[in-house]
């Protein structure tokens, strides 16, 4: 890594266009050497974007836009949906009508690897190694997020652009992570994009704000008032969602109120010489909120498919799900009616154009 | 084993082909109830196996799989599909005699041995499905008078018959229930049932005949699909680098180039495929295509003949037990071409270009897929059958093709089909020698590069015509209508 070649970037009236509905309008703003940025705002107001113009997306519409490096470490929730949709593109079953395990997480590591000693530092520190066969699509949002970092920081890139960096992570990385950010922040220019205000690094040097596609404000984080009223402005933005009522007569049919939600006994899953988890007992009653935690890859998202009927191995475990014994001659689509559920695979998987309304009813 | 349509006599040989008919979507209102609670068991476990598998048991029916002895010690690939996959995996012996239905979805030429051993083991009254008919109408298999015979085909590869249903779609599928084994006369309703589950009623079920799908099958991929591709393809290659053309450009406009015209052709039909060309060009092309169709009609003709008489079977069958001399031979040929050892460009190629210096290649298209047509519905073959035959699955093998070239593509499609493509190759190569002498990168390779677009009026307004009123043209608009809820997609 280097920050020798960095001579900064301008963007200078700069109206940059991504589709119909979106376009990042009159940004103005200055990414100096020696600065580290944090891209701040609501959903939807473009942080995400204007970072994504660094990694080479969007069309430059006016304005100028002078200094964007060559070869960008990108870790984003964009950068893993390309990451999947090239393993879909790659998957040869129905010719071969051999069903494919996909891309081993290995060789994605070692096909843009230029630094064989840190790509064995961070499978070590990421604790990677027994992944390293697996293939990358079968891996949990978690340990795919190490992957990306893995990739991005042993590609020697000129830069490091990270959209949310502790998204998906566990708890004990996400110290490991923000120390690798801190001192790759010092070698070459940084620039984070930032959901929630208090996940701010105490090494970013430099925020902007971002609203409906266009530059807000900047500020220096030394500078505490001026800090102190983006924080305000950020909180103000989040403040007003409200639930819409239900449909009326679109409800799914009331359960039984003895009986609990979700009652998973002894479950286990397990891939050919490899156990995710086993023994495992589960109750949910009506009314009940849990929260799952756990280590990335410990099966926080296989345990959940269990009950949404998204893990092929729900049939083959002691299930019981909104009334139905999972395998007695219930479809699919009698449990999913009482499920709301928002994933990030979800966008992956859903890969055609319409409308939100259709993917929610 | 006779040639078991042979052996009918003509008005019933003409009353199967004709058989095909686009189900009404009332007709599925019992979804899967009449397989409920049945043991579905299912041979094969490859990508169409799995998948279909995995939408029948998320319909709320018993799945699993019977796997050979040595697959389940070995733990091969099959094995961890379906156990990974959650499925009850035993072997022959242990989960057929249990079945009510045995769902035979392995490679046709293992058809007549996996049958041979499976059938002994089914319990009586017990139902045999399977996707393709060869091995009944053209290997004359004699199933036990008990067993009802049925066909299940979904239209598509087996990853999308599982996207689509995950989605709460499916994808077009054929059914057919073989007259002669269906004892109880229930075999409909176990192929309604069956095509339910795996969500094939929500994009459309079209009843048919063994007869006919194996004869419009065997049809399409000899000729549009497999055999005018090889065809085209080593021609247009050859020509351009003849003609100067950078042999790496040229390997990359032929090899991608199918996958991105027929995509048009998917969307649209031919008429949204010769769309996508200037004015001139799609005159060119026409005339192209018309001059290609009257020197190419002798040979569709006689495929067509071939595969009615059983003589193109016969032929096949020999070379089968010749172990596959001919086919290993003409295999090792194709991987010879220049073509297919010729190193594509980095560079992209623009989307638009493939149409603009493919015109030579859209020409074949259209050219294949109307003589397919119009050779199997003058055989008596239905238009729908017809279509599903050559433009629907078109693409399908385009995409083979950008991803593997010929040698690859010949070798994972289907044995039955690849012979047929070499027969189909070896026979329009030397017929379009002549044709070929007269051709130059105007519309190969370079493109027309007219410093006028302008056309004449009155023969624009007529070739338009003459492609949207083919009779392709208007079936296609119609099935591609029923699947209302795939159109969404992309």
């Amino acid at each position: 890594m280097n920050s020798a070649g960095f001579r900064g970037i301008a963007f200078r009236q700069a109206s940059i266009r991504f589709n119909e509905s979106f376009s990042l309008l009159d940004i103005d703003w200055a990414f100096e050497p020696g600065q580290v940025w944090a891209l701040l705002g609501a959903s939807g107001s473009g942080k995400s974007a204007l970072a994504a113009t660094l990694a080479g997306a969007g069309e430059l519409a006016s304005g100028t836009l002078e200094g964007v490096v060559a070869n960008v470490g990108w870790v984003s929730l964009e950068a893993q949906a390309a990451l999947i949709e090239r393993e879909r593109l790659r998957d040869d079953s129905d010719i071969t009508d051999e069903v494919s395990q996909g891309t081993p997480a290995g060789e994605m590591l070692d096909e843009v690897s230029k630094d064989p000693a840190l790509q064995a530092k961070l499978i070590d520190l990421f604790r990677l190694e027994t992944l390293l066969d697996r293939g990358f699509r079968k891996l949990s949002s978690g340990e795919s997020r190490k992957i990306l970092y893995t990739r991005a920081l042993t590609s020697k890139p000129d830069m490091l652009i990270i959209d949310g960096p502790f998204e998906g992570l566990d708890a004990q990385t996400v110290p490991l992570v923000s120390d690798i950010l801190r001192q790759a922040s010092g070698e070459l220019p940084v620039l984070l994009v930032i959901n929630r205000f208090d996940e701010l690094p105490e090494f970013v040097t430099h925020v902007a704000l971002l609203e409906k596609g266009r530059l807000k404000t900047t500020a220096q984080t030394s500078d505490k008032p001026a800090m102190e009223l983006i924080a305000q402005l950020l909180h103000l933005k989040n403040g007003d969602i409200s639930i819409p009522a239900a449909i009326p007569g679109d409800c799914a049919p009331p359960l039984k109120p003895d009986e609990p939600l979700v009652n998973i006994r002894d479950a286990s899953i397990r891939y050919t010489g490899n156990l995710v988890f086993e023994h495992l007992n589960w109750r949910i009653e009506a009314g009940q909120h849990w929260q799952l935690t756990g280590p990335n890859g410990s099966g926080k998202t296989s345990l959940l498919n269990l009950i949404t009927g998204d893990h092929p191995q729900c049939y083959s475990n002691d299930i019981f799900v909104f009334g139905y014994q999972r395998g007695s001659g219930e479809s699919i689509w009698d449990i999913k009616r009482h499920i709301g559920y928002v994933s990030s695979a979800l966008q992956w998987d859903y890969r055609i154009g319409i409308s939100c309304k259709n993917v929610i009813l | 084993m006779a040639n078991y349509f042979n052996t009918l006599p003509l008005r019933e040989q003409l009353a199967q082909l004709g058989k095909c008919e686009f189900m009404d979507p009332a007709e599925f209102s019992d979804g899967v109830s009449y397989l409920k609670g049945k043991k579905l068991v299912v041979i094969g476990c490859g990508s169409q196996g799995l998948n279909q598998g995995l939408n029948l048991r998320d319909s709320g029916l018993d799945v699993s799989y019977a796997l050979r002895e040595s697959a389940i010690r070995d733990q091969r690939q099959s094995w961890k599909n379906a156990t990974e996959n959650g499925f009850t995996v035993g072997t022959p012996e242990e989960l057929i005699p249990d079945a009510d239905l045995v769902l035979n979805l392995t490679p046709d030429k293992q058809h007549s041995g996996v049958v041979a051993g499976v059938v002994p083991l089914m319990k009586k009254n017990a139902c045999l499905a399977y996707s393709h008919g060869f091995n009944i109408v053209e290997e004359g298999m004699q199933i036990r008078p008990d067993i009802t015979v049925i066909m299940v085909a979904p239209k598509c590869p087996g990853t999308e018959v599982r996207e689509e249903y995950k989605r709460g779609f499916g994808v077009p599928t054929l059914i057919a229930v073989h007259e002669d084994n269906d004892p109880h006369g229930e075999g409909l309703a176990i192929a309604k049932a069956y095509a339910a589950g795996t969500g094939g009623h929500k994009a459309g079920v079209l009843m048919s005949s063994f007869i006919a799908e194996v004869k419009s099958d065997l049809m399409g991929e000899q000729t549009i699909l497999c055999g005018m591709l090889q065809t085209g393809s080593l021609l247009c290659f050859d020509k351009m680098v003849a003609k100067g053309v950078d042999s790496g450009y040229a390997a990359k406009l032929v090899q991608m180039g199918w996958e991105t015209v027929t995509e048009a052709l998917k969307h649209g039909g031919i008429t949204n495929m010769m769309d996508r060309l200037s004015n001139p060009a799609k005159l060119e092309a026409y005339d192209l295509s018309e001059e290609l169709k009257t020197i190419m009609r002798p040979l569709y003709n006689k495929h067509m003949d071939d595969i009615m008489s059983g003589a193109f079977s016969t032929g096949m069958m020999e070379d089968w037990a010749n172990d596959d001399a001919k086919l290993l031979a003409w295999r090792k040929e194709t991987g010879e071409t220049a073509f297919e050892k010729a190193q594509n460009i980095d560079q992209d190629i623009p989307e638009q270009e493939y149409f603009d210096h493919g015109i030579l290649m859209v020409a074949m298209i259209k050219a294949g897929v109307e003589l397919a047509f119009e050779t199997m519905t003058a055989a008596g073959i239905k238009e729908e059958s017809a279509y599903y035959e050559s433009l629907h699955e078109t693409p399908l093998i385009a995409n083979t093709i950008a991803r593997k070239k010929l040698f690859e593509m010949n070798r994972t499609i289907s044995d039955t089909a690849e012979y047929g493509c070499y027969l189909y190759n070896h026979a329009c190569l030397p017929l379009l020698a002549d044709f070929m002498s007269r051709i130059d990168t105007d519309v190969i390779g370079h493109g027309l590069k007219l410093a006028d677009n302008g056309v004449d009026n009155q023969q624009l307004i007529e070739v338009n015509k003459s492609i949207r009123s083919h009779p392709v043209e208007a079936i296609g608009q119609t099935l591609r209508g029923y699947m209302s809820a795939m159109k969404r997609i992309n």
